[in-house]
């Protein structure tokens, strides 16, 4: 007698359309940009040997951003100034009025001093950063010496993104400032002079579509 | 000699450059504090965003608090 119907032997397949989606496939910004290697970029494409505390396992970093690397120019500035002030000192009255091994001691001392206010301004640049997640968003922020905030908002919980980008130096080395309204515990994240803040706004609206769209398909990870 | 011909003598003969090298040395032991400050500071950061950085930042810390010492002692010597 023939078969009328024959059971598919292979195993149920996950459906497509349920399954988890890499950022790459969703957002053109990821599409457009390669991973960045530089350690010392301030606009950052997901990096791979750098991680956060609270981090999942699972959880990627799909974009990091530092002030832009302009902003440190006033501090380098004054660094390069503070090198000379020796030497412009040294040209004063008074200067000889001062023992030679005081000279000396004071020489060093001003050297010191500028190399902890050089250590102590990059890495005040360095670890203040903006986070974007496949999840969320993780704002880090280290105000003093020893004083950190560290807020975080789930991409669903974001409600509006816009960005401001006014004057020449801005426009002209493409940086503003981003604000991003959140129903988290901290309401507003002001990430202030970050590059490219038009493709940071898209991608975030990118993600945020995504979340809707998972939402609604009943995506999970 | 009256308490105030004392004072004006004593103050005649201090050491004026004493008083600027404790005063230096002082300085210097607190910038000792502020370098170790910052190799925990550098610690704290690095737990919160782990790069490959951080070992190139901790040595960078361990030297500038090296430098300090250094030049706590070269004042103490010297001065």
């Amino acid at each position: 007698m023939p078969d009328i119907f024959v059971a598919d032997s292979h195993k149920p397949r996950r459906h497509k359309k349920h399954a988890y989606r890499a950022a790459v496939e969703y957002s053109t910004v990821m599409e457009e940009e390669k991973p960045t290697k530089n350690p010392l970029a301030a606009f950052v494409i997901r990096p791979r040997k750098l991680h956060f505390e609270t981090q999942d396992k699972k959880e990627q970093i799909l974009m990091l951003l530092r002030r832009h690397l302009i902003t440190n120019v006033p501090w380098i500035l004054i660094v390069l100034i503070g090198l000379i002030v020796p030497v412009l000192v040294s040209l004063l009255p008074f200067w000889e009025i001062l023992p030679g091994r005081f000279q000396l001691v004071g020489v060093v001392v001003w050297y010191l001093l500028v190399v902890g206010y050089v250590f102590e301004r990059f890495l005040t640049w360095y670890f203040n950063v903006f986070i974007v997640t496949d999840e969320r968003i993780i704002d880090i922020d280290f105000y003093s010496l020893i004083y950190k905030e560290f807020s975080v908002a789930k991409i669903d919980q974001i409600q509006d993104v816009t960005f401001t980008q006014g004057g020449v130096v801005r426009a002209l080395f493409n940086f503003g400032t981003i604000f991003i309204q959140t129903a988290a515990e901290k309401r507003e994240f002001d990430l202030k002079d970050v590059p490219q803040p038009r493709k940071v706004t898209k991608f975030i609206h990118e993600m945020m579509t995504e979340e809707e769209l998972e939402k609604l398909e009943g995506r999970v990870r | 000699m009256t308490p105030v011909e004392q004072l004006l003598q004593g103050i005649l003969t201090l050491d004026v450059w004493g008083v600027v090298k404790f005063f230096v040395l002082f300085g210097l032991l607190l910038y000792i504090v502020f370098a170790v400050v910052v190799i925990r500071q550098v610690q704290l950061m690095s737990h919160s965003l782990n790069g490959t950085l951080d070992l190139p930042l901790r040595l960078i810390a361990l030297i500038h608090l090296g430098l300090t010492v250094g030049v706590f002692l070269l004042a103490l010597l010297v001065l």
